[in-house]
């Protein structure tokens, strides 16, 4: 019975110092031990080499460092145990025009040389499939155990080869696939071929999903094998429908190639991958002939180079299949050397299409997620982000590692989000519906966006895993709508208000910006003032009007733009206008202008006043009647009084006459008369005045003669001794004023000088023309006025605190103030309590 | 003869009442202010008072408030002379013995005198 085909191999990285650089794990047997990583060649191979040997092997070192690729088989002589015999492979690894390392591989065919020759090819495949394939491999006898494992396999389970060998398959199966197993295991051996998911489990426990393929393999002495793959795809289990299928298709077939008849021996997975029967002898030249050109190129280029360097080759290529499929495969190849010389390249084809496939379908699809202008979320079922593509951080400014693990929703919406839109999103997903809405979101750094936000709930079988959402950033588009809408609006709006404006009875309307010039103006009073609409556009609110005034407006304005409803009054060229100034808020609460209404509200002004005007003189005439009342029940009875008991004493001195008394009494009467009449005068007087009915009548007289004649009828009231002196002391005597106020407020003023005056006092009336001016003083040398009841002079009724028992009403002195006043001319009193009075009228004339 | 205290701050008024109290038989002393009433009150011992209501300084009624006498004294009549009787009714503690209005006929005020001399006898 023969041992299970072998082929042991070395792969050594060397040095230009002749050491060793880097070794593969699995070797040579007897090499295995010693070939090392910085071991000098000359110590790892001089004890197994007979001299010449090493000589030839130092030879073939130095040549390969000259550039050349060397081939040479040598019988390895171990102290102890057998011959090896091994074909050695040099290789100079280039890093430019430099060689630093070269590579040797050595490959032990010592079983291939003694046992069998010509080995089957069927033994030579399963041997290279083992060294060449990536995936875990394993040869099962008929009784279920494993015979051999490649070291993928020991990776894949962590198991050691030892573990393995000689143990039944069914160990590594899950426990509950194991019966499905041992049931399928006779149909394999029987020539069944198949490819099945399988959970394997590793020594630590761990179950792993595999794809197993199950190949029978009988050698010459119609011994069965099973031939299994080991595929791990438990990482991949999320494309698991596509896998299954890339798996049922994954055919691994085996070639032989010899350089010299340039013929390919098939396995039956050849002929099945390339669609071809066993009719079809496969060569080189038929090969090429499957593929295109340029595919065809590579593979000759990567045989050639193969053959004559005795690298291993790898490369993918498309051949043309009938009927248009269009397939992938991968082919490696490994050449065996002899003498140096390549005599044969085998190696593997497996048919990668659908992989590919699935590999291309997603990488488009990742690039498509990854670079697509839309923002892409996804999220775990319960709605927290595992992934966002690069869209998402341009957008937003959040990077992937910010945003794993929260809610979409709580980092992008804000304040202004709407609650109806966040509703509907939650409301559905919580359905698991798909939903799409235009909602506010915002940025890390807070601005602002509308996004529009296709959310899709994504299922694998009937469970929710993920949920995709998609959405494209469309603040721009909706700001142009925005605009455009608001331009539109604003240009009926402008229309409307044009008009309105143009037609503003009395005032201004206009739109300021924040620099406080006009944008926009109209309105009746622009007109008024002289000025045109056009001038004002572009300037500041009053610049056209009355520079100054900015100044006075500004800070209102301010106000306005800091949101502020403002109402102010301006007066402007004896007009008074009425200033409303309100802010325009288009956005966020931004004043971007501020609406402004003058209105002249002068008229109302004025009127206003009137009213106010006429309410402070009805009040004065109530007040003035009251108190004329109470003045009248005092100052007329005393009078009254007075002639009553004079015209009863009169009576008394009738019989017998006493003429002297009767004269005196008549007088009294008289004066009371007179009394009365002046009181009765001045009241008149006052209500004259108080209703605007006195007119001014100027005529021309000489006012020395005037005054002369205001003297004498004085000097009939005055006290004892008391002296009335009069002079005209300068410039022209003839004035033009109006007679009839000028006596009242003369006769007044020098009666108030004799009642205030003791007796044997001097009065001293002076005239004099002054320019255009009628200046009168007139002095006493009487009681005086108290300072504090200065200011109060001339109000009605008004009488100074020494003044009690003196009779008086209180209206001569404003009576003389009223008729001077109305007369265009001006009073002055000075005054010194005990010392005397001057009191200087000057009128014009 | 009977004595009158007359206080009267109208000069002309003043004047025109003493002649007519002189004509009818009455010693007349007068005064234009309420302090000096007072004294006269005392000094002369009138038999009766004749006062204004409004006197400058000291007022009619405060002289009236201010009379010296007690229970002891001798009560003697009075009479307030006045423009209006407004004070009067304000003031519920004056009693004066008669009011005379101005401005008043010569009889009014004589009768008015007569008559609180006639009170008074009666009384006594």
């Amino acid at each position: 019975m023969r041992k299970t085909p072998s082929i042991s191999l070395t792969s050594l990285t060397v040095g230009r110092d002749l050491t060793i650089i880097g070794c593969n794990r699995s070797g040579i047997k007897p090499l295995k031990n010693i070939c090392k990583t910085n071991a000098a060649v000359s110590d790892v191979f001089q004890p197994f080499f007979s001299p010449s040997v090493f000589k030839s092997f130092s030879k073939c070192v130095a040549k390969t460092f000259n550039g050349e690729c060397v081939s040479a088989r040598y019988i390895l002589k171990p102290p102890v145990g057998q011959k090896h015999t091994l074909d050695f492979s040099f290789t100079p690894l280039k890093t430019g025009v430099d060689i630093p390392a070269i590579s040797i591989i050595i490959l032990d065919v010592t079983r291939l040389q003694k046992d069998n020759p010509q080995a089957s090819s069927a033994e030579k495949l399963i041997q290279s499939i083992f060294h060449t394939a990536d995936n875990g491999l394993a040869l099962i006898d008929d009784r279920g155990n494993f015979v051999k494992v490649n070291d993928g396999l020991c990776r894949l389970l962590g198991y050691s080869q030892k573990e393995l060998v000689g143990r039944p398959y069914i160990q590594v199966v899950a426990a509950d696939e194991r019966k499905q197993v041992l049931a399928l295991q006779q149909q394999f051996f029987n020539g069944k071929t198949d490819t099945l998911e399988r959970q394997i489990m590793c020594k630590n426990g761990k179950l792993l999903y595999c794809y197993v393929t199950n190949n029978l393999l009988v050698d010459n002495d119609n011994k069965k094998f099973l031939v299994k793959t080991f595929r791990d795809v438990t990482e991949s289990r999320k494309y698991k429908d596509l896998l299954h299928q890339t798996a049922s298709l994954t055919k691994t077939g085996g070639f032989e190639f010899d350089p010299v008849s340039k013929k390919f021996i098939w396995t039956d997975e050849l002929y099945s991958i390339y669609g071809k029967n066993k009719e079809f002898k496969p060569t080189l030249p038929k090969m090429l002939k499957l593929y295109n050109e340029a595919d065809a190129f590579t593979i000759k280029a990567a045989i050639t180079n193969a053959v004559k360097t005795g690298n291993k080759c790898s490369f993918e290529c498309r051949p043309k299949m009938t009927g248009g499929v269009s397939k992938w495969l991968y082919v490696s190849g490994i050449p065996l050397v002899k003498n140096g010389k390549v005599v044969k390249i085998i190696g593997t084809v497996r048919d990668v299409t659908t992989e590919k496939i699935v590999n291309l379908e997603l990488r488009k699809l990742s690039l498509v997620a990854q670079k697509t202008n839309s923002a892409v979320i996804i999220t775990d079922n319960r709605g927290n982000i595992e992934w966002v593509n690069e869209s998402f951080t341009r957008l937003t400014g959040y990077s992937p590692s910010e945003v794993a693990g929260v809610s979409p929703g709580k980092l992008l919406q804000g304040k202004d989000t709407d609650k109806t839109s966040v509703k509907k999103i939650k409301e559905h997903l919580e359905r698991k519906l798909p939903v799409s809405e235009i909602i506010k979101n915002y940025k890390k750094d807070g601005t602002p966006f509308w996004i529009n936000m296709s959310i899709v709930p994504v299922f694998e079988g009937r469970q929710l895993v993920n949920y995709v959402g998609v959405g494209s950033d469309i603040t721009d588009l909706l700001n142009a709508q925005e605009a455009e809408k608001i331009n539109s609006s604003l240009q009926q709006k402008q229309e409307l208000f044009l008009t309105m404006a143009q037609n503003f009875p009395d005032g201004i309307i206009g739109v300021l910006d924040k620099n406080f010039k006009y944008v926009f103006v109209g309105g009746a009073e622009i007109a008024k003032l002289g000025l045109q609409q056009d001038q004002l556009v572009g300037e500041s609110v009053f610049d056209n009007l009355y520079t100054k005034k900015n100044l006075e407006v500004e800070p209102f304005i301010k106000r306005a733009f800091n949101g502020e409803k403002i109402s102010f009054e301006v007066q402007l060229n004896g007009n008074i206008y009425a200033i409303n100034a309100v802010p325009l808020v288009y956005e966020q609460g931004r004043v971007e202008q501020v609406l402004l209404v003058l209105f002249n509200i002068s008229k109302q002004k004025k009127a206003e006043e009137e009213v106010w005007k006429a309410l402070k003189r009805q009040t004065e005439l109530t007040e003035l009647k009251t108190k004329f009342v109470s003045i009248a029940s005092h100052e007329f009875r005393t009078p009254l009084s007075v002639a009553l008991s004079s015209i009863d004493l009169i009576l008394k001195y009738t019989d017998p006459p006493d003429i002297e008394k009767i004269n005196k009494h008549i007088a009294r009467v008289r004066t009371a008369v007179r009394t009365l009449t002046d009181i009765l005068n001045d009241f008149l007087s006052i209500g004259k005045i108080e209703d605007g009915k006195v007119k001014i009548i100027k005529t021309e007289f000489n006012i020395a003669v005037f005054c002369e004649q205001l003297i004498e009828e004085a000097k009939t009231m005055e006290k004892n001794a008391q002296h009335l002196i009069y002079e005209h002391e300068a410039g022209e005597v003839t004035v033009n004023i109006d007679r009839q106020p000028l006596r009242h407020i003369v006769m007044n003023l020098l009666t108030n000088a004799i009642k205030y005056s003791a007796e044997g006092k001097r009065i001293w009336l002076t005239s004099a023309v002054v320019g255009h001016n009628l200046l009168l003083i007139i002095r006493d040398e009487g009681i005086g006025i108290p300072e504090h009841d200065q200011p109060h002079l001339f109000d009605t009724f008004f009488r100074a605190s020494n003044t009690s028992n003196i009779q008086g009403t209180g209206m001569g002195l404003h009576i003389v103030k009223r008729y001077t006043t109305i007369m265009g001319g001006t009073i002055r009193v000075n005054s010194m309590e005990n010392e005397g009075t001057t009191v200087t009228v000057m009128l014009p004339c | 003869m009977k004595t009158i205290l007359l206080i009267e701050d109208n000069d002309i008024m003043r004047e025109n009442t003493i002649e007519l109290l002189e004509l009818s038989n009455y010693k007349v002393v007068s005064t234009d202010n309420g302090i000096k009433g007072l004294q006269l009150v005392t000094e002369s011992n009138p038999d009766l008072i004749i006062c204004d209501i409004n006197l400058p300084g000291l007022s009619g009624i405060e002289v009236y408030k201010r009379l010296p006498w007690g229970d002891d004294a001798k009560k003697v009549p009075f009479i307030f002379l006045s423009a209006s009787s407004q004070a009067l009714e304000n003031d519920t503690g004056i009693k004066p013995d008669a009011y005379v209005g101005k401005p008043y006929a010569a009889d009014d005020l004589l009768s008015a005198i007569e008559g609180c001399f006639s009170h008074t006898i009666d009384h006594n």
